[in-house]
């Protein structure tokens, strides 16, 4: 992939881009899918480092492991939990792509720095939280996730 | 909470992952149609093509969140720490730059830079598990 790309790509994300550029940009993902999954590879990127920040932030350390991806028990729980993060994410992306970043502060900015953010806590929250020691048939919305099974 | 709220109309043998995004999808794209009026952005075709990738792509994109831990270590911890902070929520560009006596050019470029390198590490790593 030209080095071009990365950068028109990166630029557009950041709000940098002029109509010109953006229009070039518009006609060679329409055109190419390996653009496209570039330029989806970085949003995704992009969601990540903001989630890891926020990580990083509420720890007060550096990255760990454990809070980039959950370890295997906390994942099973919150099975439906990831799907909902994941459609979050990809509504980070859809917002992404209609609505790049910019630099002045008008309203419609602050509104996609709270998109942003909700995404990036939610994807945080899933991260650091760990796996509830209750069972689950006690948390009020269990059942509209995992209905109890019922032993005779 | 849109999901929360739409929850009652999922129906319970379909794909719940499909329509979590299909949700998402269209809900964003109704609450920024009206807002983005002052300024060029993707067509709606672009964007529903996007959004059709980005879905498709759910799992590429989460084994590559899964490799960018290891690609953020091997970063040399200067540059792990102004990644990070430049992510941080309140983060101002220009006051990090003056902070690291840069111009907010030239941080920018750095963190471009960066991010490539992130970019291609996590290719680079999921493409060696895939070997392995």
């Amino acid at each position: 992939m030209k080095l071009y790309w990365h950068e028109q790509i990166q630029r557009y994300v950041a709000g940098e881009s002029t109509q010109e550029e953006t229009i070039a940009l518009q006609q060679a993902l329409k055109d190419d899918a390996e653009l496209r999954a570039l330029y989806l590879d970085y949003l995704n990127l992009d969601v990540a480092l903001g989630a890891a920040a926020e990580v990083a932030t509420m720890t007060g350390s550096e990255i760990t492991r454990m809070a980039i991806y959950p370890g295997a028990s906390a994942r099973s729980i919150l099975h439906y939990w990831r799907w909902i993060a994941a459609a979050a994410a990809c509504a980070a992306l859809v917002v992404l792509t209609i609505f790049p970043r910019h630099h002045d502060s008008s309203r419609a900015r602050h509104d996609f720095d709270a998109t942003i953010s909700s995404t990036q806590n939610a994807i945080a929250r899933l991260s650091v939280e760990p796996a509830s020691s209750l069972p689950g048939w006690m948390s009020p919305t269990a059942s509209m996730l995992q209905p109890p099974e019922i032993t005779e | 909470m849109i999901l929360w709220q739409k929850f009652n109309e999922f129906d319970a043998t379909r794909d719940f992952r499909k329509w979590a995004f299909g949700v998402a999808r269209y809900e964003v794209l109704a609450y920024l149609r009206d807002r983005v009026r002052d300024r060029y952005v993707f067509d709606d075709a672009l964007v529903h093509r996007l959004a059709d990738d980005a879905a498709a792509a759910d799992q590429r994109h989460e084994a590559q969140r899964e490799a960018l831990d290891q690609c953020l270590q091997k970063l040399p911890v200067a540059q792990r720490k102004m990644v990070l902070t430049a992510y941080t929520k309140g983060t101002r560009m220009d006051e990090l730059a003056a902070e690291r006596g840069q111009t907010a050019m030239s941080l920018y470029k750095k963190l471009h830079r960066i991010r490539q390198a992130l970019l291609e590490c996590v290719r680079r790593t999921i493409a060696r598990e895939e070997l392995t």
